[in-house]
């Protein structure tokens, strides 16, 4: 992480007025997504993370963004996209596409992806040996890459802590990493269960016009974070339903995304398919 | 697209959730019979499954284009209802196709798929699909196609700009929404400045 410059210091300084001013009309503030790093200072931390890779001098930083669990800077560059979280200067995700090997044959299996990942996570000392793994094989037409996962469930229940790296299938180089890691509380029981969460999204999209036989495909209870940083405990439910038959038969079928708030019960629509 | 789980049930005389239009340079063209012929951008947004997209407008209702006629339960009546239906001639101007849609990029039994029909056969400079449901923001607008279309400016390739999205929408959403698994020909093809294809 590099070290504070008087900018950044003044950035902070600025951020904590908002902040308390954000108290005193009642909102709740994110620390987390308080902004204590400027652009400049976030290619710093690209530069110091893709050490040995050339960076070329036209790289360029934008933000800072909210994502779902920091504010980011996106710093691009030749062939390299970053992303740099605007409160630690920590690189929270990149993409080299110049490891793609386009056109290629398919000649790296899982387990070499899966230790190329795991020593560019080591080399960048990010902790994964604590988080349960997965791969998945990604055909991309063209392409293909291998596509692993380290998340953290307790029980049934989602944690905010993932970790995603892509490897390349013909060349064996990491082409991506992301960083979907945030601290959170242990946020207790549910009052909403899930034949009750299931329920409420059902009737938010009967509410949206689906009246068809609604498919529930999916149903995870997970810890999410408010914009305003607040966290929060989710039914996430996927469900579809076919929404038109056509003269010959062919149906057309459609796919939502439901969040139910396993406190309040409320649901809404957050996507659709 | 897997209807394994609808329980056969139809929707009576309700209009589809995803009222999406197909995207093009000219709109006039896309209301006719040999819509996106001579543009050089191709975007349908829609309901899809293996082998077919749709689009959906208050006017003509629900515009299914399919791959060909081996789409289960399809059929290619009436004028370039399939993908078979165009020629190289009529299609090869176009730069780049994207079939934003769930599954749009599984391919059928017979190996045949929108994206890749599109770029191996009808000559078009490169294609785009999806091999998972996706989504599409429901309360912004959308994060992929708006990524998408935005980092032709970077300079980057249709690729580039497929890759790079789909880790926006896990930075902006915290999930990929399907996005990952997206399907790209062609993809050393660049769509900035605008231009026809070869």
């Amino acid at each position: 992480m590099p070290v504070p410059s008087r900018r950044s210091m003044l950035l902070a300084a600025a951020a904590v007025l908002l902040a308390l001013a954000g108290v005193a009309s009642g909102r709740g503030i994110d620390e987390t997504r308080v902004i204590a790093v400027s652009r400049e200072e976030a290619i710093d931390s690209v530069r110091a993370f893709v050490a040995g890779t050339a960076l070329t001098d036209d790289v360029v930083a934008e933000g800072p963004y909210d994502g779902a669990l920091v504010r980011f800077y996106k710093v691009t560059g030749h062939h390299l996209m970053a992303r740099v979280d605007a409160n630690t200067g920590s690189v929270v995700g990149v993409v080299f596409l110049e490891n793609i090997g386009q056109g290629g044959k398919v000649s790296v299996d899982s387990e070499r992806a899966s230790v190329a990942a795991k020593a560019f996570l080591d080399d960048h000392s990010i902790g994964w040996r604590h988080l349960e793994p997965s791969i998945e094989f990604i055909d991309h037409g063209e392409t293909a890459e291998y596509l692993l996962q380290w998340t953290r469930r307790d029980g049934d229940l989602v944690l905010p802590e993932a970790i995603y790296v892509s490897v390349d299938a013909v060349t064996g180089k990491v082409i991506s990493f992301a960083d979907m890691r945030r601290p959170f509380e242990a946020p207790g029981e549910p009052s909403v269960d899930r034949p009750a969460a299931i329920a409420a999204s059902v009737e938010v999209l009967r509410g949206a016009g689906v009246d068809g036989e609604v498919a529930i495909d999916a149903a995870e209870l997970r810890v999410e974070f408010a914009e305003s940083g607040d966290q929060r405990l989710v039914w996430k439910i996927r469900a579809s339903a076919v929404v038109e038959r056509l003269q010959q038969g062919q149906e057309i079928v459609g796919h939502w995304l439901v969040e139910v708030d396993a406190r309040s019960g409320q649901a809404k629509i957050v996507a659709r398919g | 697209m897997d209807t394994t789980n609808t329980m056969n049930l139809a929707k009576q005389g309700l209009e589809p959730e995803y009222k999406a239009s197909s995207i093009n340079p000219a709109s006039a063209k896309a209301s006719m019979l040999t819509y996106a012929v001579h543009d050089a951008i191709w975007w349908m947004a829609g309901h899809a499954g293996t082998g077919f997209i749709t689009t959906y407008n208050a006017t003509n209702g629900t515009t299914v284009v399919n791959v060909s006629n081996q789409v289960p339960g399809s059929s290619c009546a009436g004028k370039n209802a399939c993908l078979t239906d165009y020629t190289f001639e009529e299609m090869h101007d176009i730069r780049v196709m994207v079939f934003q849609g769930c599954d749009s990029g599984k391919t059928l039994a017979n190996g045949d798929a929108l994206h890749k029909r599109a770029k191996q056969v009808l000559g078009v400079d490169a294609s785009v699909a999806f091999g998972a449901i996706i989504y599409f923001s429901a309360n912004t607008s959308d994060v992929w196609s708006f990524h998408f279309a935005n980092y032709g400016r970077l300079p980057t390739t249709v690729l580039g700009a497929a890759y790079y999205s789909a880790e926006d929408v896990l930075f902006y959403s915290g999930s990929y929404h399907g996005y990952k698994q997206y399907s790209v020909y062609g993809g050393s093809t660049y769509f900035f400045p605008a231009a026809y294809g070869s």
